[in-house]
């Protein structure tokens, strides 16, 4: 393998390539970066096998094609260091040399059939959609996805498309995000696959241009996503997604119209007061008014109070400020939408055009 | 390559990787049968040839799947092998996610965690547990959850010499195949193998002791085993005087695991006291009529015999009780010379003049 490449294009590949790659596995394998020479490009590939990608350098002269597996953390840190603008990649025996300007690194290389098997993006019966677009619906709705451990299918982002739509929802059980935005493409058919927020999060890292067309493919195994620099892989989930839409009430009752802002205010005020073992505000509405109340036993209580436009019957619901205060932060509008049925059942907000957040309540006595 | 044939065991992965072809294997496997035959051996072979590129069928050692088994590095391959990994217990965590485990570090990755994502490259993905025994209840328990509900493409192969641990709620979850152990060529065959330098004649003297076990067998040459039987030889036949063999006992080169001096002292009187136990045991057998041919240790065995049955069966009696004093925690030096005295005509006279001067 013989490559000559812009240090700053390999520098920026590296980077991105050891951004997944761990520090320490237990499979050796994985510490390092499979360098590709095609006939006409250089690609890196890092995996830490939850999640891959490619990065393709498209400005290269390759003199002869061929692959190499060298330790990613040393290379990238060399080439980083490096003054010169060009670099010279070249295998010599078991060895590969980065060579630039007076400066030389040798580095040893391990056989390339050790590393995973990383696969290639699929064109066909992939979908298209703008980047903004992608990393607006993972942002809406991945700060909703459990982390705790166990109940594994949550700690994804159920991705769907329906028709012309791309459709995300994550859960952790007591809140759920969902939001939903238009494909480029005219009719997508029906696609589902849970996709780790871990991967998702990746995705939106490499997407560096928001207004780029990416393609996503829904595969058997892996949910992979292409752009014009790289190809992202994430392995899905192999679960059962929670039925999600029995949470979503139909119809409802009770609704409440408020300014985000204000909104979001008063809950933090009222939060400082309340402890870890009673997070629960308490919301009262009647007409054209809403108070905030929030007690702890060992610090004492707090109220707040604000205008807003309420339509069904006086009551109280109480919600974990904390979980209220997530979604708000993504809120795109300026007014925020709850409605309810009673105060044990859920709580839809209405958090801008195709987004819906869902919390559970909290029972509390008195 | 770390994963080889499994020699003499050939038959019964044929068989497993046959189920694989059509479609027949379940789930969930246990490898059970006496240690150091080769159970742990086949089992990475069983995993290598599911996910060869030629599989299900033996291996073919040069492909990418094989590689990467060979190095540890097949993505859908998870070793859970608590005596690589030096530890004693298989804790739960390496089972099931926790929560509170790894503060400030990566999180481990769990059997559940590595289940919980489809398969990388091909369709199956494997689980290897050796010594599954080694799992408390905890970690067996939490084991049920992935044994009941196995997604498709699970393979489990759990592998134990110590059946009786295991959980009877894990043990009817799994299609149990029976490993025996070797025939005396057979085992001869896997040392000559392990390693071709060394002497014929000492593989075939290692394969008798081992009780059909190569793994045994390699134990007991790692712990210094043909000296250390060398010593009891001369105690037993009164060429040394017991507590001159204890002495030279401490000095005999051996690799005994523990983490403290008095553990790994303790690890080689259980080593010794186990072998005069296998002796004597020989001994007895020899007395009521088994032929010294097929006895493991049988020229020692003729020895033993010389001291009469009653008096055999009173050493026996005495290193019992020194096999039961290592595992009380007393002291292993005490214990040794306790139990090279008992072997001897000395030691009883020892005792007796011992007894007299108490009554």
């Amino acid at each position: 393998m013989k490559v000559l490449c812009e240090r700053e294009k390999l520098r920026e590949g590296l980077t991105v390539a050891t951004s997944v790659i761990p520090m320490k596995s237990t499979r050796p394998a994985v510490e390092n970066v499979y360098l590709v020479a095609t006939d006409d490009a250089l690609e890196l590939v890092g995996t830490d096998l939850d999640v891959a990608v490619r990065f393709r350098i498209e400005d290269v002269k390759v003199e002869e094609p061929g692959t190499a597996l060298i330790p990613a953390r040393v290379a990238a840190d060399f080439v980083r260091d490096l003054a010169g603008d060009t670099v010279t990649l070249r295998t010599k025996g078991d060895n590969l040399l980065i060579e630039s300007g007076d400066d030389c690194c040798e580095l040893t290389t391990i056989d390339p059939d050790e590393y995973p098997v990383v696969a290639r993006f699929e064109e066909s019966d992939s979908v298209r959609v703008m980047a903004a677009t992608l990393t607006r619906l993972v942002s809406r709705t991945s700060f909703a996805a459990a982390r705790e451990a166990g109940r594994y299918a949550m700690h994804g982002i159920l991705t769907q498309t329906e028709g012309d739509e791309l459709k995300m929802i994550a859960t952790d059980g007591r809140r759920l995000a969902m939001a939903s935005a238009a494909l480029e493409d005219a009719d997508a058919g029906s696609k589902s696959a849970i996709v780790p927020t871990k991967g998702m999060q990746l995705f939106c890292r490499v997407m560096d241009d928001p207004t780029e067309l990416v393609a996503v493919h829904f595969g058997e195994s892996q949910f992979c996503l292409k752009t014009t620099k790289a190809e992202v892989f994430a392995r899905l989930i192999d679960g059962e997604f929670p039925r999600y839409s029995a949470v979503i009430p139909p119809s409802t009752e009770n609704r409440l119209e408020a300014d985000a802002t204000t909104l979001t205010q008063k809950l933090k005020l009222v939060a400082n007061v309340t402890s870890s073992d009673t997070r629960a505000v308490r919301l009262s509405m009647e007409k054209g008014a809403l108070t905030i109340f929030g007690r702890s036993a060992s610090t004492g209580e707090a109220t707040a109070h604000m205008p807003v436009d309420f339509d069904g019957k006086p009551g109280t619901i109480a919600f974990n400020p904390d979980y209220l205060i997530d979604g708000l932060k993504n809120c795109e509008s300026d007014t925020v939408r709850l409605e309810f049925n009673e105060k044990t059942s859920p709580g839809k907000f209405t958090l801008g055009e195709n987004y819906v957040y869902i919390v559970m309540p909290i029972t509390i006595d008195a | 390559m770390r994963f080889d044939r499994p020699l003499a065991h050939d038959v019964l992965i044929e068989r497993l990787f046959a189920a694989a072809a059509d479609g027949r294997l379940p789930h969930a496997i246990l490898f059970e049968g006496p240690e150091g035959i080769g159970k742990f051996v086949a089992a990475r072979w069983l995993a290598a040839g599911l996910l060869c590129e030629r599989g299900p069928a033996a291996p073919c050692g040069e492909c990418g799947p094989c590689k990467r088994v060979a190095t540890e590095n097949h993505p859908d391959l998870l070793l859970i092998d608590p005596i690589a990994e030096g530890e004693e217990r298989i804790r739960v965590g390496r089972i099931a996610m926790r929560s509170d485990g790894g503060a400030g570090e990566e999180p481990e990755r769990s059997l559940e965690a590595f289940l919980d994502l489809r398969a990388v490259e091909g369709v199956h993905r494997i689980v290897l547990i050796r010594e599954c025994d080694r799992m408390n209840d905890a970690a067996q328990n939490a084991l049920l959850k992935t044994l009941e509900e196995p997604r498709p493409g699970t393979l489990l192969v759990l592998e134990t010499h110590r059946t009786s641990r295991l959980l009877p709620t894990i043990l009817s979850r799994c299609i149990r195949v029976r490993f025996d152990a070797l025939s005396r060529a057979d085992c001869e065959r896997v040392l000559k193998a392990d390693d071709p330098s060394r002497p014929a004649e000492r593989a075939v003297a290692l394969a008798r002791w081992a009780d059909g076990s190569p793994g045994a067998a390699l134990a007991f040459e790692r712990r210094g085993g043909v000296v250390l039987r060398d010593l009891l030889g001369q105690c037993v036949r009164g060429e040394r005087a017991p507590l001159a063999v204890a002495a030279a006992f401490w000095d005999v080169e051996g690799e005994f695991t523990g983490k403290t001096p008095t553990a790994r002292a303790r690890g080689r009187a259980r080593f010794l006291v186990d072998l005069a136990l296998a002796v004597w045991r020989d001994g007895m057998r020899l007395s009521s009529g088994v032929p010294q041919s097929e006895l493991a240790h049988g020229d020692l065995a003729a020895d033993v015999a010389r001291s009469g049955v009653l008096g055999a069966a009173r050493a026996f009696d005495r290193l019992t009780e020194c096999r039961a004093d290592i595992e009380r925690n007393l002291a292993p030096e005490a214990v040794v010379e306790r139990a090279l005295l008992a072997l001897t005509d000395r030691g009883r006279i020892l005792r007796a003049s011992k007894s007299g001067a108490r009554g």
